[in-house]
């Protein structure tokens, strides 16, 4: 940056220098145009109307502002509920509660009496209601008579799920009509 | 509105200043009980000023009348916030050099200069008399480079400086008045304005001897 020692007379001549930009003036058409274009600017800030998202977003903001102790304890208090009902505990909890011999398996497999080996599967996630039937006897045109679990239902599932697993006719030597078969879920899905 | 005005009165210097600084007051209180009409004598006795401040930081003369207007419009839009602790001038001298300020920071790699045109006065034909002893036509073309000259000085200034001495020696304020829309000090504003001088002073040696 250059620099000179001022002098009285630069100095006096500098200022001189910089009163002549006073004159460095608009002209009136240059004010006329200037008045109209503010005038317009005026009415527009005037007359303008906030969109929906900023009188929102104003409105939220201004009730945050108010309310922040509050909404900070029902945010704290939300996520807590949030993370308490996500956990591995509170979930176990609660099927072990309802359905403790069947919550700890992921298949459920009906067993035929004789040789306790599985009938059907269900996947993982299933709902469904055990209902503790005894195998309906179908016919009986031959020797061995054929025998149908109906164990598995949909009534306590949500649409979401559905069962895999067809019932399984099957056959047991050497019973009559009507006994028991001892059928029994060993593995169900964790939503039993 | 005494505790207005009485901050007013410990603001303003000169009984001129306090005259002009009461009448503002009384009418941004038109203003702020809804006589926006009110807002017009405020635009027509500042909007010279104003414009020729902004129109030396900038040395364009479009971007200072579009600055103009919207340090108006800010004004307008606040005027409600106004509570008269400064004079209404001071405040909206504020507005427009933050407006200004912000729209240099903004556009820092444009240089487009234009200018305005001298009105032919005493003041500036003497200044060029005592130049030169040519024909009209060379003072015409000395009065058109030293312009430029000068204004191609004014915009090496930084901001700052440019702003302090813009006010002092152009709009003819006080060290005092400066200080208070700077918001610095009476010492900042001195300090800021010898070393403007002296750098222009360098830079228009030629036309100062």
């Amino acid at each position: 940056m250059p620099s000179q020692k001022p002098t009285p007379e630069a100095e006096e001549r500098l200022s001189q220098l910089l009163r002549m930009k006073r004159q460095e003036r608009p002209d009136a058409d240059f004010w006329n145009k200037f008045d109209e274009e503010l005038r317009s600017k005026q009415l527009s800030a005037l007359v303008r109307t906030q969109s929906w998202y900023e009188r929102l977003g104003k409105t939220s903001l201004a009730i945050a502002r108010r309310s922040t102790t509050a909404t900070a304890t029902v945010s704290v208090f939300a996520l807590g509920i949030f993370a308490v009902s996500k956990s591995e505990y509170f979930a176990n909890n609660d099927l072990e509660a309802t359905q403790p011999s069947v919550a700890a398996t992921n298949e459920a497999v009906a067993l035929n009496a004789t040789n306790a080996a599985p009938l059907f599967v269900v996947e993982e996630h299933f709902v469904a209601a055990l209902e503790p039937e005894e195998p309906v006897f179908i016919q009986s045109f031959d020797v061995q008579p054929l025998y149908e679990i109906h164990t598995l239902t949909q009534r306590a599932s949500s649409s979401n799920y559905s069962i895999n697993a067809a019932p399984k006719q099957f056959t047991v030597g050497g019973q009559a009509n009507g006994t028991s078969l001892g059928a029994q879920v060993i593995r169900t899905g964790n939503q039993f | 509105m005494s505790f207005t005005k009485t901050i007013t009165k410990s603001l303003v210097s000169s009984p001129e200043r306090r005259l002009e600084a009461d009448e503002d007051l009384a009418i941004v209180s038109k203003i702020q009980a809804g006589d926006v009409d009110a807002f017009d004598t405020l635009i027509l006795k500042y909007r010279e000023r104003v414009y020729s401040v902004i129109y030396n930081l900038t040395s364009n003369r479009e971007d200072a009348s579009d600055l103009t207007q919207d340090s108006f419009i800010k004004a307008f839009q606040s005027i409600n916030r106004f509570k008269g602790k400064s004079s209404f001038f001071t405040w909206l001298y504020r507005i427009a050099l933050n407006t200004t300020l912000t729209h240099l920071r903004k556009n820092k790699l444009r240089r487009f200069l234009s200018f305005e045109k001298m009105a032919d006065e005493d003041h500036t034909a003497g200044f060029i008399e005592n130049m030169t002893t040519e024909s009209d036509s060379d003072k015409a073309a000395l009065m058109n480079e030293l312009q430029e000259k000068l204004n191609d000085a004014f915009q090496k200034l930084s901001a700052k400086h440019r702003t302090v001495i813009t006010l002092f020696e152009i709009d003819g304020l006080s060290h005092k008045e400066i200080a208070e829309i700077t918001g610095t000090t009476i010492g900042t504003v001195r300090s800021r304005l010898h070393y403007a001088k002296q750098f222009l002073q360098g830079e228009l040696k030629d036309y100062l001897r």
